[in-house]
């Protein structure tokens, strides 16, 4: 590899560093309303969830951790993919709204790495958050790791996340 | 002479004859939506700039004059790669500005009549964000962004403080530190001082002039200002409605238009009457 290749490549690299490290100052910045946001996100994962308790209510046979399981690890992974697309689509508005797209646009940076670096940045905020509303949700409806079963036992012994 | 040598005299002679500038009848419309066209609006196609051609040499300091909408912000942003031509040819230091763009980038910095910058992050915090898209790493910027902020007098304990709680004065510093902290060798100034107030504005004027003489910079200043202009500049130019009517020393524009004063030039220049001007920029189809 060339000296102009390596200095080229260690360039794009700060940069992509640059777009991550900027939204990590945002994040900061928005503390209170990333948090906010995050309760929206455990409400209405929680609303998806106490359908596995919903519908035991209804009569119908099913197995309820199991699906209770289900529910949660496909409200998660649904909320990760939400933040990640949100973050890439809206990379381009988010400068435009602050004033700052000309900027980012004649700087020396291509628009390839500077996409990978706010996706970069969208899959690990996307894990970290995925992984505290994983938690913040199991911890409300209580799991327990049965070992005769393939999935978590959900306690029913919160009388309001056991129906 | 060694080889090596004589290349290295060759290349920095070859740097110093290069011009810093040169445009040649470069043209720019926008599409504009033609007023009163009922349901299907029909388009038609409005010259922000009709073949401007200049130079400009290394190390100068260049003030172009125009009214609102003449064309100044859109030179500014074809130089900085922004924009597309439609004609003509620009060149930076020899690069092609519209081909050349990667070379161009590293090689000019702008700071526009808004600030821009993201307003919940600090100060400090922008210009990291600035620097890297540089390639500056965090260990250059430590020490140099303290540096660059107090040299153009931002007080030190409010560098963390969120954009948003800051003056329009303090932030023009911020955005005229970040356009140093790359450094350019060529600075675009589009309007770096309206709307501060006379404290300000002479501030950013003699931190303009410690640039110039510190960095060994090119300066292209475009503003409405007729005596920051004249303060600051070599030469001064007037673009009128896309064109550019001259561009030469103020003594030269004054005896060209047989005026006394600058503004006396250019009101000759650009017509006495005072018709209302056609802002032009609210319809401009501007990326952003």
């Amino acid at each position: 590899m060339t000296r102009t290749t390596t200095a080229a490549l260690r360039h794009e690299l700060i940069g992509l560093g640059g777009v991550v490290e900027r939204n990590w100052y945002l994040v900061k910045r928005y503390a209170w309303w990333e948090l906010t946001f995050f309760f929206w996100t455990v409400a209405n994962t929680m609303t998806i969830v106490f359908i596995a308790k919903g519908v035991q209510a209804t009569g119908v046979k099913v197995d309820v951790n199991e699906l209770t399981t289900v529910l949660l690890i496909g409200a998660v992974i649904w909320a990760y993919l939400g933040i990640i697309f949100e973050i890439l689509t809206e990379t381009v508005a988010w400068e435009r709204w602050e004033g700052t797209i000309e900027y980012t646009f004649m700087a020396p940076l291509s628009r390839p790495v500077h996409l990978f670096g706010m996706g970069f940045f969208a899959i690990a905020y996307g894990v970290v958050r995925a992984g505290l509303l994983f938690a913040a949700v199991a911890l409300l409806f209580g799991p327990t790791i049965s070992p005769h079963s393939s999935c978590w036992r959900w306690r029913p012994s919160r009388s309001w996340a056991s129906g | 002479m060694p080889t090596s040598a004589l290349d290295s005299t060759r290349s920095s002679r070859h740097d110093c004859e290069v011009p810093a500038v040169e445009a040649f009848e470069l043209r720019k419309e926008f599409l504009r939506r033609a007023r009163g066209s009922g349901r299907f609006t029909r388009r038609r196609r409005m010259p922000a700039l009709k073949g401007v051609t200049f130079t400009i040499a290394r190390g100068e300091c260049v003030a172009i004059l125009g009214r609102n909408g003449s064309g100044k912000s859109t030179l500014v942003r074809l130089l900085s790669t922004l924009l597309l031509h439609d004609g003509g040819s620009a060149h930076i230091f020899g690069h092609d500005a519209f081909t050349a763009t990667r070379t161009v980038r590293r090689l000019v910095n702008r700071v526009s009549v808004e600030a821009s910058f993201f307003k919940r992050m600090s100060a400090e915090e922008n210009l990291a964000y600035a620097a890297r898209f540089y390639g500056l790493t965090p260990a250059e910027t430590r020490s140099r962004i303290p540096e660059i902020l107090a040299s153009v007098g931002f007080p030190a304990d409010r560098r963390s403080e969120p954009m948003e709680n800051l003056s329009r004065g303090m932030q023009q510093k911020v955005a005229l530190a970040r356009a140093l902290l790359t450094s350019p060798v060529l600075l675009l100034l589009d309007e770096p001082t309206t709307g501060l107030d006379p404290r300000s504005k002479l501030e950013v004027q003699d931190f303009i002039r410690t640039v110039r003489a510190r960095h060994d910079a090119t300066i292209l200043l475009c503003t409405h200002d007729l005596a920051e202009a004249e303060a600051l500049s070599e030469r001064v130019g007037i673009l009128d409605r896309g064109e550019l009517l001259c561009l030469e020393p103020v003594d030269d524009l004054l005896r060209r238009y047989g005026a006394g004063t600058l503004e006396e030039a250019f009101l000759a220049a650009t017509g006495l009457s005072i018709d209302p001007i056609d802002d032009e920029d609210e319809d401009r189809e501007v990326l952003a």
